[in-house]
């Protein structure tokens, strides 16, 4: 086994003449915190969701836990290649901005609910399992409500334990805290500095600066569809990443406080 | 009034059973059907999209007496034979699979599509998120529209007495020419075809008010 679990190289997409992503290379290895900033249009979420294909980039090579997909523009995707992709999405977990729960089905029936229908583990066992996840995210006792019952930060601590039930070697956050209100990000942050205490290898596109600054190994700009740096957080958020970082910074100061008040 | 029902019993009591079992076999072949056409209305193939547009495009442009007549009357000219209450079953269920499927793609479109990738993203397949994701609760929303649709089709099953059908319309109008009591007979008649339905309404508000409790 690779110690590398994300692999990157050229990758682009473009929307007509916009360009999202140009020839981005990107590694990640395995028990790394990765976050992703950058303005809004930068490209980081298209380059997130392109990592599972919920977005299909254009062209260039991404290998995500030892599945190797190579895209080239105007080729479909092979049946192979959708082999890989179904492959590398049960080793791979996403939590979204809006949480995306399954509003039909309880709390512990969301979080098991890719292990009796994906892996095919007997109902029984996966609710022991999934008793287990929601008392790891601190929702032991809200096992058989609905989503519409929970708050946001609620919601999204089930979202990760529904990722977590698929025992995924890379999670993907997208956004995980921009849709909660200031005083329900804290109880998700802390279940994600958990996860990265853990060892988890986690791919993180966010605006929580402090998050970053904190619980990261790396943080990753993104501007205008490429990485203008990839540093680790201290000399990110130190004096020498550059006028145009310190701005971005700032700027990300002055609008995390503006949101607190 | 109670004694002519009383007559008309024996006929009626049969014709009763084919309109239910002409208008419940109709929604189900027709939900089956439609499904499908729903389904390929929000294909990536360009071809299936195309076919299904035309197929809702043309039955629900035309009338349904002339899908009735057409395949009792017209396909017998190719050797293409049914008898009549196969006729009336065929055409009444690709007629409500036109108007269902219509009912069943707006309650897919309706799913936040964030429910798709949330459910590609662990890694379930197009037909396994379908079944125990998007259409439990697409066919939520769709419930009321398809439940006028099952009503529409007890209704429309009256124009099967057209074709020889023994059905509640015809069973009224051989009473009533035997008798002359044409005003009872289908206001009888009538009274059954609203009581059927007020059933199925009841039927269908109570299927409604299980699903939403939980959902929100």
């Amino acid at each position: 086994m690779s110690d590398i679990k994300i692999n990157v190289q050229g990758l682009s997409k473009s929307y007509g003449q916009l360009v999202v992503l140009n020839n981005i290379d990107l590694q990640v290895n395995s028990g790394e915190v990765v976050v992703i900033l950058g303005p809004s249009g930068s490209g980081k979420t298209t380059l997130l969701r392109s990592l599972n294909f919920l977005s299909q980039a254009d062209s260039g090579v991404l290998e995500v836990c030892g599945h190797r997909v190579t895209l080239e523009p105007e080729r479909a995707l092979s049946r192979a290649d959708q082999a890989q992709i179904m492959a590398l999405r049960r080793k791979t977990a996403m939590v979204f901005q809006s949480f995306n729960l399954f509003p039909h089905l309880t709390v512990l029936e969301n979080v098991i609910e890719g292990l009796v229908s994906v892996r095919h583990v007997p109902k029984r066992v996966a609710m022991i399992r999934g008793h287990e996840l929601l008392a790891q995210v601190g929702l032991a006792d809200k096992a058989m409500s609905y989503p519409a019952r929970l708050s946001g930060g609620q919601k999204q601590r089930v979202a990760i334990a529904r990722g977590l039930s698929m025992s995924p070697e890379v999670i993907l956050f997208d956004e995980p805290t921009s849709a909660l209100d200031p005083e329900l990000r804290d109880e998700v942050l802390t279940v994600m500095r958990e996860l990265a205490d853990a060892g988890m290898t986690m791919v993180i596109v966010t605006h929580e600066m402090n998050f970053a600054r904190q619980a990261a190994d790396r943080v990753i700009f993104m501007e205008g569809g490429v990485i203008v740096k990839d540093a680790s957080p201290v000399e990110f958020f130190g004096v020498t990443s550059g006028e145009r970082i310190q701005q971005f910074i700032r700027m990300g100061h002055v609008e995390h406080e503006y949101t607190n008040t | 009034m109670f004694e002519l029902l009383i007559r008309s019993w024996p006929l009626l009591k049969t014709a009763i059973g084919v309109t239910i079992c002409l208008g419940l076999g109709a929604f189900f072949f027709g939900s089956i059907l439609g499904m499908l056409i729903a389904l390929m209305r929000n294909s990536s193939v360009r071809l299936l999209r195309f076919m299904a547009f035309m197929y809702v495009s043309v039955f629900r442009g035309t009338p349904l007496l002339v899908q009735i007549l057409l395949i009792y009357f017209g396909l017998p000219n190719y050797g293409i034979e049914f008898g009549p209450v196969t006729s009336a079953l065929i055409a009444l269920s690709l007629f409500s699979a036109a108007y269902l499927s219509e009912n069943f793609r707006s309650g897919i479109n309706a799913v936040d599509p964030g429910q798709w990738e949330a459910s590609f993203s662990m890694g379930m397949g197009y037909w396994k998120c379908l079944q125990r994701i998007i259409l439990p609760q697409a066919l939520r929303v769709a419930l009321p529209s398809i439940g006028g649709q099952m009503v529409a089709l007890i209704k429309d099953t009256s124009l099967a007495s057209i074709i020889t059908v023994v059905e509640m319309t015809s069973v009224a109008q051989q009473m009533g020419a035997a008798t002359f009591r044409y005003m009872e007979m289908f206001l009888m008649v009538g009274f059954i075809y609203w009581f059927i339905n007020q059933c199925l309404t009841l039927v269908q508000t109570y299927i409604e008010g299980r699903l939403s409790r939980r959902m929100s």
